[in-house]
């Protein structure tokens, strides 16, 4: 019995959807026919009272319906209702100018039909690699004999985007969208040198070695100008350009020096915990970077790939504090015999994202 | 899902089509992939000028730093060019006893212009070692090669061919290469005793070319202390003197004025250590001999204070002392500094107090050099712990009294120890040291601005 009345239940309820599906669809018909007669001034009624049943697929069709018979009727601030309520429905709403009639083109272009502006988070990998100015050194035969290898960090932030002229005339200007955003990125890089000092009696022999991996995580803050490619709402590709700036939030070092004998037997190792290195840098650092993306609207959200170069403008360490005299970092000179390059870093970015759009469709303008 | 799947899958086409199908992109994105794999070496890259540094240098073996001078020479047919010369000796092994000397030319940014290990060919004797270095300089001033004093651990057929100590003289040009080395037993220099060992501890360049020679004789009748003048051309004594009576540590430094010649140390007799100042006319042969602290040396509740003497410069007429203060043998506790005049007369004496007492064999006072303002700046050395299992390098800059002005401290997690220190031509500082890398030492060279900063 029980499992009878939960069954009867289920298609009670299936039932009802069935009948306010087929109820709305009918409707739309209706309506569309009576359009299609010329009734105009039936068609309010009818769509207002049923409104409540319509998915929201149906809604936009009759909303436009709505939209043409007040047109038609004559009533344009109803028009321009039932066109606004139209936009709050479907964000993305183009009108198929082959199809619509030219009042309703009209009236649709008197709205504000583009996004106000996005906002969204943005993710990804990152690779840096420290283009070297000047070498300084603490081991007499270190120089030149290091490199600098690029290795993966992340990044991870809140991005905003504005077209900044949307409604320009100047098919250039019009595509130019402000895109500030802020990401807390990770940058690491490692120094590996195999001949920080040299045998006395075998000519040129290694005889110690240095590992070290630079970690540093900034704040980074850049004005992006981006430029689309295509005027589109579903598939945007897009490039970048703009300033940023750097803020130092931590750095440190994971450092080893081993010392080989000439036969391969090790006398000695300095190694122990990360040796902080925030002092030895600046604290704000200006860049500037450029950008290809592409963004693809999934529904009511943009998905965006992008890839990125940034270049520091000025060197990130401090010259009158590159030993950290003082402080932790002096670590590094005294206990492990290494000290930063001039270098400026150069990054490959790699972000994917979601940004999502908010609309206000509002009338801006009077026929 | 199918829909979102879809979608995804034109989301990537697109990108495909994009990226991958015009022709500028296929060209542009493997030059990107390579610059994300691209390493940067530092070769090619040029060297900054720091007007501050720190630099270690070594050979894989231990080095011990010994002395350091300031320099100027031309290095080949180069305009002359400024800089350091360091004398360190490096130990012929890991765990040897024995060593060689090394030179380090740097320039005044630091960077290594040459090193030389000497004597070169190797010699039988298995050790040679280098305390004192002078610069052989021609009438415009400018360095023509340099010449150092030592010991030479060699096996004596007249002492029953057992190992002996003797005077090692080395000259070398201005890149380091050998020009001259002669080695002189106790006998050959006017000690009279078969079995003496002496080594060389100081010269300068006399005005007439040849050397003044101070040396440290053990096993001797004769005295504790030699000074002598080398024939610049064959290396051979022109006359000799012996000094004192007990047992003499001396500083590897020699002071000329007129006809007198200065030098000094540490005098041990029994338990109680006291500086020493001694000067002896050239000609005559009459001697001055000063103990320092002048009644000082009993003091604090009858406990004995010994002073030790590391290092001595000029200051106007007079000179400035440092060395270390210890209440019981073997622990220093404090800093000594001392003044005296041109007279001989002590004038000022001041000590400084180090974190914790420290253990033999790390004296606290290293070296002391008079500064362009007037005053001193002292080098010493100081433990970070109770048991001495870690020393920092401390420079102290006082006035003309000794009254402290700033002081303060460099150094690792391993034992550093202080040796010598220099004022720089613009006004920094130089510090020479013996550090510890990866537990095995290593010549130390630092320079600071004249504040005692390092950027």
């Amino acid at each position: 019995m029980k499992y009878f009345l939960f069954l009867l239940f289920l298609c009670f309820i299936g039932l009802n959807v069935s009948v306010a599906q087929q109820s709305g669809a009918q409707t739309l018909r209706l309506a569309q026919s009576i359009y299609e007669q010329g009734r105009l001034h039936e068609i309010p009624d009818l769509i207002n009272k049923n409104i409540a049943g319509f998915s929201k697929t149906e809604l936009v069709s009759a909303y436009r319906l709505l939209t043409l018979s007040y047109i038609y009727l004559e009533e344009p601030e109803k028009a321009d209702e039932s066109m606004q309520k139209l936009l709050q429905t479907e964000h993305f709403f183009e009108p198929n100018p082959n199809v619509e009639p030219a009042e309703f083109i009209g009236l649709y272009k008197t709205f504000r039909t583009k996004a106000v502006f996005n906002a969204g988070i943005k993710f990804g990998a990152n690779f840096t690699t420290p283009l070297l100015n000047e070498i300084y050194y603490v081991t007499n035969a270190a120089p030149g004999n290091g490199k600098y290898t690029p290795k993966l960090g992340f990044q991870a932030g809140l991005v905003f985007e504005k077209d900044l002229l949307p409604n320009s005339k100047s098919s250039f200007l019009s595509k130019i969208v402000f895109a500030p955003e802020v990401l807390y990125t990770s940058r690491t890089f490692s120094y590996d040198n195999k001949q920080v000092f040299t045998s006395d009696s075998v000519s040129s022999a290694n005889v110690a070695d240095q590992k070290i991996t630079l970690k540093q995580t900034w704040l980074d803050i850049n004005l992006v100008f981006q430029y689309k490619l295509r005027n589109s709402t579903t598939f945007v590709p897009y490039v970048g350009f703009g300033p940023g700036v750097g803020l130092l939030l931590g750095a440190s070092n994971t450092m080893v020096t081993t010392r080989t004998s000439v036969n391969k037997t090790s006398p000695g190792v300095s190694s122990g915990p990360d040796v902080t290195t925030k002092d030895t840098f600046n604290s704000l650092i200006p860049s500037i970077m450029g950008s290809a993306g592409v963004k693809y609207r999934l529904g009511g959200v943009y998905v965006v790939g992008e890839f990125r170069v940034q270049y520091a403008l000025v060197t990130p360490v401090n010259s009158a504090k590159r030993t950290g005299m003082g402080g932790s970092a002096s670590s590094s000179v005294f206990d492990y015999g290494y000290t930063m390059p001039n270098y400026k870093p150069l990054n490959f970015v790699i972000n994917a994202g979601i940004i999502i759009p908010y609309f206000n469709p509002i009338k801006i303008k009077r026929k | 899902m199918t829909g979102l799947y879809s979608r995804v899958i034109i989301v990537l086409r697109k990108a495909k089509e994009l990226f991958f199908k015009r022709q500028p992109m296929k060209k542009i994105l493997p030059g990107l992939f390579l610059l994300i794999c691209i390493s940067c070496n530092e070769s090619g890259v040029k060297l900054a000028k720091p007007s501050t540094f720190v630099h270690y240098f070594n050979g894989g073996t231990p080095d011990f730093s010994q002395a350091i001078i300031k320099t100027k020479s031309a290095l080949g047919s180069g305009t002359p060019v400024g800089g350091y010369l360091i004398l360190a000796n490096s130990q012929t092994a890991l765990t040897s006893t024995y060593y060689r000397i090394k030179l380090i030319r740097v320039d005044e940014y630091g960077n290594e212009q040459w090193q030389s290990l000497l004597p070169v060919p190797q010699k039988d004797a298995p050790s040679y070692r280098g305390f004192g270095i002078t610069p052989i300089t021609d009438n415009s001033g400018l360095d023509i090669g340099y010449f150092m004093v030592g010991e030479e651990i060699y096996v004596d057929p007249a002492n029953n061919n057992t190992r002996t100590q003797g005077l090692l003289m080395i000259q070398v040009d201005t890149k380091g290469v050998l020009v001259k080395t002669a080695t002189l037993a106790a006998t050959d220099i006017g000690v009279n005793d078969v079995g003496a060992q002496i080594s060389g501890v100081g010269v300068t360049q006399a005005k007439n070319g040849n050397f003044y020679v101070l040396g440290e004789l053990q096993g001797s009748v004769a005295g504790d202390m030699l000074l002598a003048e080398i024939d610049a051309n064959n290396l051979t004594k022109v006359w000799s003197r012996t000094f004192g009576a007990a047992a003499t540590t001396l500083v590897n430094k020699v002071f000329t004025y007129g006809d007198s010649i200065y030098w000094g140390g540490t005098r041990t007799a029994g338990t109680s250590q006291e500086m020493r100042w001694i000067s002896t006319q050239i000609n005559s042969g009459s001697k001055s001999d000063n103990p320092y602290p002048s009644g000082q040396a009993y003091s604090l509740s009858n406990q004995p204070i010994n002073y030790t003497c590391s290092d001595i410069c000029k200051y106007g007429f007079g000179y400035g002392f440092v060395g270390s203060y210890s209440l019981s043998p073997g622990v220093f506790s404090r800093i000594a500094f001392f003044r005296v005049n041109e007279s001989g007369q002590q004038v000022d004496s001041v000590s400084y107090a180090l974190p914790y007492p420290q253990q033999a064999p790390y004296q606290a006072g290293n070296s002391i050099c008079s500064t362009n303002d007037g005053g001193f700046l002292i080098l010493g050395t100081a433990a970070t712990d109770i048991s001495t299992s870690d020393t920092n390098y401390i420079l102290i800059k006082t006035d003309a009294h000794g009254t402290q002005q700033w002081r303060k401290d460099y150094g690792g997690k391993f034992i550093d120890v202080g040796v010598k220190v220099l004022q720089a031509d613009d006004g920094g500082f130089i510090i020479l040291g013996t550090t510890t890398l990866a537990n095995v030492e290593s010549v130390f060279l630092m320079k600071t601005d004249s504040d005692g900063n390092i950027q």
